[in-house]
């Protein structure tokens, strides 16, 4: 595998080098980028969970150098909530730092640190401009990643991707490769739980992500199926919990399908997404069926989608409505073990995004926008604590009105 | 060196020399790489992909005499959020220039110390993925680099001496001692000290004199700070508790290299020693590498180097079997020769492979028993990358 | 020719989609020319590097040339920012007027633009397309 890839990267990069490029110092760096801030306002129907609070969202510093025609620089960093490292607040995260080199428009080849394409948003998730929403489709919003595991759901990093379109008529066959890290990456986290120095950041293991899309774009209508498989080695503490050999759990294998639609007839437009995650995991990894069964049970499937409904009620004004939801859980009956843990999340949702302002090059620099969301959650755990080997039974359905108002700008 | 890579050395170095006053330049690059290591016992194979080192300078021509230089410096697929890799102020600094005989550099910089310690992370400028050892900054979590070479100092004089045909250069400087406080050693304490800033009296005191001569260049480099890393080895070796305060360090080096026709040489050795009064606490490192080049045409280079480093350290509480035991001293020797090409298409970009086999032996004393463990891996590493400047 | 450049029309106008003289073609398809201000394409038959021109102000000339392409300004602008946001590449450089779009397109080699017809004298640039004004 490793010779395999050495002389894919090795053609990658040899394919097509450009023979003259500008002088060095020719070529000058366009600096831009964007931040979000925005004023959110949290009522809890019992009163429970009532929360206000400003935020510096996001941030996005952008870097930029056309090194030739042909070839582009790109890096991107990324500032979440509120960023002081001093404080320990929010993040800051070089978001992409990549290499493309353009054929035609039938092939892009790309090499660094980049966000894949998956489905629709996944690649621009955190271009706020872009999209009209104060708080996105939850498993696209970056501001929340403390809260939700979004690289479930998602990709979130690639190293080498293709990508380009085919014409058929006067459609057009969009298609993406990727290869990049296993999620198996050592943190320091890692390393104060296990009183390391390793490095961190790099993938422990010798497997891949790889994933791609195929997609479908006729004039305003755009399709498209994706798909992601890679290996986790999440479940150490799972073994343990069902008498499984430690390391039978290790490279389990994940795989991400996901789809998207989206149109734009006249004034009115709609986008929507289903992504569903599936792990497989079997007997022969290690777990044992509970006593009087025949197949153990781990389930961590996940499931995700949302549509939105939107309509440009004028030049400045875009008017959406927006459902979205997701379902987790972790389902585990084996050994001893029998516990269902799950998790919903429904949001209803309807906004506004006003243009306020554009720059030179028509560009919306200042937008306003204004979002309410109906929020509930089911949050449920039934079955035997497999620590304690109590029965657990638990449930929580809190409701939540959002209110959210925010300023995006384009710097 | 062709000339264009001179125009580019000086850039990274930040030492344009642009008569425009007050323009502010952006620029900078990265190094992204995909590398394969293969197993060996307790560790199975690894490949990863890694977006190894960006940096990003910010430079200034106040005056045709002053000029400021800001560089950040991202190293390890850097992520706040994940806790991945790092993000470091690594230089900015005020410099004066009188002329070339005298200049005077003022805030956070590298210092000069051998041949490639200033240029040790512009990656553009080197053939390599992985850097000799002691240069390898995204290895800073697993390596002591700093016990090796100075990577900061906030004040120095450098400059060169024309006698004839020869240059005579020279540089000094000032700096922090290493006793730095850092959150970790909050969080340890329970403190809430100034992180970042030196905790004694004490300096750093370095510098580096060079000849060159056409196409050889010839240097020596020495430090001197005290540290007060090994408080806590009178636990081992008895004595008051001030005993291992304040250890003098000193380390010394020395560069060579040389250009013939299409052939290079460059080569260091670096020694560092510790307090010549107290021979029980042995944590000298040494380290010494050699890179035989040659330049095959304008844009491809190839060459075979050859790394040896020694390292000594101390360990006061070994989580084993038998429980929490104090073993000293630590030695671990790693030796590696490592094989490469690096080609540039153009100015800006830089496709790098390379890969060897490297060995590490480790030795240690467990202080209760007096056995000696010692362990050896054996494993190869393999890379390709691409850096480019932006 | 001061009407025209800003933007005056007559109920037979015609925008006429414009092409430095160099270009290796005569005449393009609505998809073709799409995919140039859509940033799909960016060169000619993969030779020569398309550089595209716009106008800045919306106008009956500019309205018309999206029309016939099946967009809207503002979907014009969401495509281009996703392409900017993205690192694909940079939108059109547009002018005040259909005179500075036509001496560009005359002076720079791959160029492509759109004026009013009425506006296009001599053979400076060659006409790809013509398009009706729909006065309705």
């Amino acid at each position: 595998m490793p010779r395999v890839l050495f002389v894919i990267v090795c053609c990658l990069f040899w394919l097509g080098v450009p023979k003259a490029f500008g002088q060095f110092g020719a070529m000058p760096i366009n600096t831009f980028g964007y931040f979000q801030v925005s004023f959110q306002n949290q009522i809890d129907t019992n009163g429970d969970d009532d929360e206000n609070g400003f935020s510096v969202q996001q941030l996005n510093l952008i870097l930029e150098s056309n090194l030739s025609r042909q070839w582009r620089a790109f890096i991107d960093f990324e500032v979440l909530n509120n960023f002081s490292s001093s404080r320990r607040w929010g993040s800051f995260d070089l978001n992409e730092a990549w290499i493309s080199y353009r054929a035609s428009g039938q092939l892009t080849i790309k090499a660094g640190l980049h966000v894949p394409v998956f489905n629709h948003l996944n690649d621009i998730k955190n271009r706020t401009p872009l999209l009209p929403y104060v708080i996105r489709p939850h498993v696209y919003e970056e501001s929340f990643g403390e809260v939700l595991n979004i690289e479930e759901y998602v990709p979130e990093r690639a190293f080498a991707q293709v990508r380009g379109f085919l014409p058929v008529g006067s459609a057009k066959i969009d298609y993406a490769a990727y290869l990049g890290n296993s999620p198996n990456i050592r943190s320091q986290f890692d390393n104060e739980r296990d009183g390391d120095d390793e490095q961190t950041g790099i993938d422990t293991t010798t497997t891949f992500l790889v994933g791609g899309r195929l997609g479908l774009r006729y004039r305003e209508l755009t399709l498209g199926g994706s798909v992601t498989r890679e290996t986790v080695n999440f479940f150490r503490d799972i073994e343990r919990v069902v008498g499984a050999p430690a390391q039978s759990l290790n490279n389990v294998p994940k795989t991400r399908l996901g789809a998207d639609v989206s149109f734009h007839l006249d004034k009115l437009s709609f986008e929507g997404e289903v992504i569903a995650v599936r792990y497989d995991v079997d007997p022969p990894t290690g777990l044992r069926p509970r006593p009087g069964e025949r197949r153990p049970r781990l389930d961590l499937d996940r499931l995700f989608y949302y549509g939105t409904l939107g309509y440009h009620l004028n030049e400045n004004l875009f008017a959406y409505a927006s459902y979205w939801f997701s379902d987790e859980g972790f389902d585990l009956r084996a050994g001893e073990a029998d516990l269902l843990d799950e998790l919903d999340i429904e949001v209803v949702t309807a906004g506004l995004r006003y243009t306020l302002m554009r720059n030179e090059v028509g560009f919306d620099q200042v937008t306003l926008k204004a979002q309410y969301a109906y929020v509930l959650i089911g949050v449920s755990t039934r079955g035997i604590d497999p620590i304690g080997g109590e029965p657990v039974n638990l449930s929580e359905n809190p409701r939540l009105h959002l209110l959210g108002v925010g300023v995006s700008v384009l710097f | 060196m062709p000339y264009r890579r001179v125009i580019l050395l000086c850039c990274l170095l930040g030492l344009s020399q642009g008569e425009v006053a007050g323009q502010f330049n952006t620029f900078g690059y990265f190094q992204t790489s995909f590398q394969h290591r293969t197993s060996f016992p307790d560790e199975p194979a690894q490949n990863f992909f890694s977006l190894q080192q960006l940096n990003l300078f910010f430079q200034t021509n106040i005056s045709r005499r002053w000029g400021a230089f800001v560089n950040f410096e991202v190293l390890n697929n850097f992520s706040s959020s994940r806790r991945w890799g790092s993000f470091n102020l690594e230089e900015a600094w005020l410099r004066y220039r009188h002329d070339a005989r005298f200049n005077l550099k003022a805030g956070l910089q590298i210092p000069v110390f051998n041949h490639l310690n200033e240029i040790k992370n512009r990656s553009p400028l080197l053939p390599y993925i992985v850097r000799p050892l002691v240069y390898e900054t995204s290895f800073n979590e697993f390596i002591a680099v700093e016990a090796f070479t100075p990577t900061q100092a906030f004040l120095q004089a450098y400059g060169f001496l024309s006698v004839g045909e020869t240059k005579l250069d020279y540089a000094a400087y000032l700096g922090n001692s290493p006793n730095i406080r850092s959150q970790f050693d909050n969080l340890r304490d329970g403190g809430d000290g100034q992180t970042g800033v030196d905790t004694t009296k004490t300096l750093l005191v370095g510098g580096r004199l060079g000849l060159r001569q056409g196409n050889a260049k010839a240097g020596a480099s020495a430090t001197y700070d005290v540290t007060n890393a090994f408080q806590g080895a009178e636990a081992l070796f008895g004595g008051p508790a001030t005993r291992f305060e304040g250890v003098p360090r000193i380390r010394v080096g020395g560069d060579f290299s040389v250009h013939v026709g299409r052939f290079s040489f460059e080569g260091e050795l670096i020694l560092v020693s510790h307090d010549e009064d107290e021979p029980e606490l042995n944590v000298d490192n040494e380290f010494f590498y050699g890179t035989l080049g040659a330049q095959a045409n304008e844009r491809l280079f190839v060459y075979a180097s050859y790394w040896n480093t020694v390292q000594r350290e101390v360990a006061f509480d070994i989580r084993t079997s038998d429980g929490i035991i104090p073993v000293f001293p630590i030695i671990v020797d790693i030796e590696s020769i490592q094989v490469g090409v690096a080609f540039s298409p153009n100015e800006r970009i830089t496709l790098k492979a390379q890969g060897g086999p490297v060995e590490v032996v480790q030795r240690a004393t467990v202080i209760p028993f007096g056995d000696i463990t010692s362990r050896q891996w054996d494993f190869s590493i393999y890379g390709v990358a691409a850096s480019v400047l932006f | 020719m001061l009407a025209l450049a800003a933007g005056a029309t007559t109920a037979s106008a015609q925008v006429a989609v414009i092409a430095h003289k160099g270009v290796p073609v005569d005449s393009l398809s609505k998809t073709e020319l799409l995919d140039f201000y859509t940033g799909d394409a960016q060169s000619w038959r993969g030779e020569m590097a398309v550089v595209v021109f716009d106008l800045k102000s919306r106008g009956p000339v500019r309205d018309a040339f999206y029309e016939y392409l099946g967009k809207t300004s503002s979907r014009m602008r969401s495509i281009w920012l996703k392409r900017k946001l993205s690192g694909e590449g940079d939108p059109p450089e547009s002018f005040e007027t259909e005179v500075e779009v036509l001496q560009r397109v005359a002076s720079t080699p791959g160029a492509l633009g759109f004026v009013q017809q009425a506006t296009v004298s001599g053979d400076d640039v060659k006409i790809l397309v013509v398009i009706e004004i729909d006065e309705g």
